[in-house]
């Protein structure tokens, strides 16, 4: 029996379960009898148990998914977590004000001058949920202020290109060659 | 897509191609080989005739040689490049990383393997060359996380292999440390699953490797006909000329004076009674007319040295009178060995468009040193040279005034001196 996947306006696990290319039948999504705007997502599993959040439904999903969006150890599963919590924690509260997620970009920007994924040298969970969360602030960004952030530019480019990941989001358009420096 | 790849083991070109089957699945098979042997058999030679490896067999018994060529078969169509322009732009960074990259890579890194004799100008050049490449994919990777597209191709599978040496062997943190995002790109690249299998943990090098003069003493042993090793080593080696560094080497070790592995002629001399290093030292420090000249007779030893007169023999190709500066100054550079043994005080004499050089030479036993050795000779053919007794008072007045810049010289007007000590 397959579990229930009960999205609950949660675009992020939307498409994050398209990604994971898991079968309709391992997990049927379910539209909620009305949108409880104060409720994550939830999975039903088949034993019947049920656990709510993004957090815990997008690990779940990473389980099962073919992909290894965890780490391959203990250590970068810990890192993907911190992530994770810090997108749900802080990056969540900053992307209502506009000088908060400027300084959360440009920090994000420092950390990726010398990494390409988020955590060890695969694609993570972390960089895909960070990448849904900051998509929306990306699209709105000049290309002056993309050029200031090129090392987030850069990698936030790679993900979007990672395949699969975009879904049905719009690209998000980034120069080669530097305009403004 | 399957075949068999013949290589010898670590062959960093044959790398190219395993990564490349570890992305696109493809199956291929390495039989056992042995260098000189398995790829000088007919058999081999009559399907590779240039008797090179790596070289690849397919499935259907077709044979490719060339490492690119081989890999771009192997690989996927997501490393090969999904437009005729990706194609195109992984081509250039393959050409790149073998024609402009790899020839500096190897003068860097193939003397501190002892593979290949040091010369200090050409790794120098090389060095900078390096630096210069780097600045460009420096700058190419700031806006890119891979060199084309968004994933790993095979342009970044050859320039990371071609890259390997230097990043394992001579490129020091503070060396590596302005690029860094090619440090990033490199560092993804190399733990990436398919390519940690093949190369394993790949650990950056902490401290620059140096010229391996031992190691290149026991990889290429001295005979007396070199010309005949040669053209031995020329047939036995043909298979590592895959290593297209190899021929060039060859020339190389031509053209680099021999002297850390000539035999020293004075080797086995005993301790003579003058102290060489103690008169140079008396000469620098003191009143040369006062105490060094003394100091000189008193202690120097016929039997064990000998004093030589040297006359320039093209005088009239002495232009200018720097111009001889700069041939003595040339020749003493090129002695630098005989510093131990020998001395010398070389007068330039007379003015621009009329100048000569003459000098006096000590060295240790009655033969004159620059026959000694075939490597210190280069300059000594232009000079006239006779043997001085010191016995004699004219030829003990010739020394004094050589050692002292001063006196008659024989009717010629002294110019500059120069001292070899």
């Amino acid at each position: 029996m397959a579990a229930v996947l009960c999205v609950n306006g949660c675009t992020e696990i939307e498409n994050l379960l398209s990604f994971c290319e898991i079968p309709r039948d391992r997990i049927r999504v379910e539209e909620a009898e009305e949108f409880l705007s104060h409720k994550g997502p939830s999975l039903t599993l088949s034993s019947g148990q049920t656990v709510t959040g993004v957090q815990t439904v997008a690990a779940y999903l990473s389980t099962i998914s073919k992909q290894k969006l965890l780490g391959s150890s203990a250590l970068e599963r810990a890192q993907v977590d911190q992530w994770l919590e810090y997108w749900q924690i802080q990056l969540e509260s900053y992307l209502n004000d506009g000088t908060l997620i400027k300084g959360a970009l440009r920090d994000l920007d420092k950390f990726l001058s010398r990494m390409v994924y988020l955590v060890s040298n695969q694609l993570s969970l972390a960089d895909i949920m960070l990448y849904y969360a900051l998509h929306p602030v990306m699209l709105e960004l000049s290309i002056q202020e993309k050029e200031q952030l090129v090392n987030l530019s850069r990698w936030f480019n790679q993900v979007q290109y990672y395949p699969g990941v975009r879904q049905y989001l719009p690209e998000v358009s980034f120069l080669r060659n530097m305009l403004y420096s | 897509m399957a075949g068999t790849l013949y290589t010898y083991p670590d062959n960093f070109r044959a790398y190219k191609i395993l990564i490349a089957a570890e992305y696109s699945g493809a199956k291929i098979t390495l039989p056992p080989f042995k260098l000189g042997e398995t790829n000088q058999t007919a058999e081999f030679l009559k399907k590779f005739p240039l008797g090179k490896v790596p070289a690849f067999e397919t499935q259907d018994g077709k044979c490719i040689y060339e490492s690119n060529a081989i890999a771009y078969y192997v690989s996927s169509d997501q490393l090969r490049g999904k437009s005729p322009l990706e194609g195109a732009l992984i081509q250039q960074y393959v050409n790149f990383a073998d024609q402009e990259l790899l020839p500096a890579v190897a003068t860097w890194v193939f003397p501190t393997l002892g593979l290949m004799q040091y010369n200090k100008q050409a790794t120098d050049k090389a060095m900078e060359d390096i630096k210069k490449f780097l600045t460009v994919l420096n700058n190419a990777l700031l806006t890119r996380t891979f060199l084309v597209g968004e994933r790993v191709t095979l342009a970044d599978i050859a320039l990371a292999c071609n890259l390997l040496m230097l990043y394992k062997q001579v490129m020091d943190p503070s060396f590596r440390a302005p690029f860094s995002n090619v440090n990033r790109w490199f560092l993804t690249i190399v733990n990436q699953p398919q390519f940690k299998k093949i190369l394993g943990d790949v650990k950056l090098c902490e401290a620059m490797a140096k010229f391996d003069a031992k190691k290149y003493a026991e990889l290429h042993p001295k005979t007396d006909e070199k010309k005949e090793k040669k053209a031995k080593a020329a047939k036995e080696e043909k298979p590592k000329q895959e290593k297209k560094q190899k021929p060039k080497k060859e020339e190389e070790e031509d053209d680099i004076p021999t002297e850390p592995k000539s035999k020293d002629p004075y080797a086995g001399l005993p301790k003579s009674s003058f102290d060489m290093d103690e008169f140079k030292r008396t000469f620098s420090n003191k009143d040369t007319a006062t105490v060094a000249i003394p100091y000189f007779w008193e202690h120097f030893n016929k039997e064990d040295y000998s004093v030589w007169l040297a006359e320039y023999l093209d005088d009239k190709d002495l232009k200018m009178i720097f111009m001889a500066c700069n041939l003595v100054g040339g020749m003493f550079q090129r002695i630098e060995k005989l510093r131990k043994t020998a001395f010398a005080s070389v007068g330039i004499f007379g003015v621009d468009n009329n100048a000569s050089i003459s000098g006096i030479w000590i060295c240790r036993t009655q033969e004159l040193c620059f026959n000694l050795n075939t490597d210190w000779n280069i300059d000594s053919p232009s000079y006239k040279f006779t043997k001085l007794d010191v016995d004699k008072a004219e030829h003990k007045k010739l020394i004094n005034e050589y050692l002292l810049w001063e006196g008659d010289f024989g009717g010629k007007t002294f110019n500059q001196g120069k001292i070899f000590k």
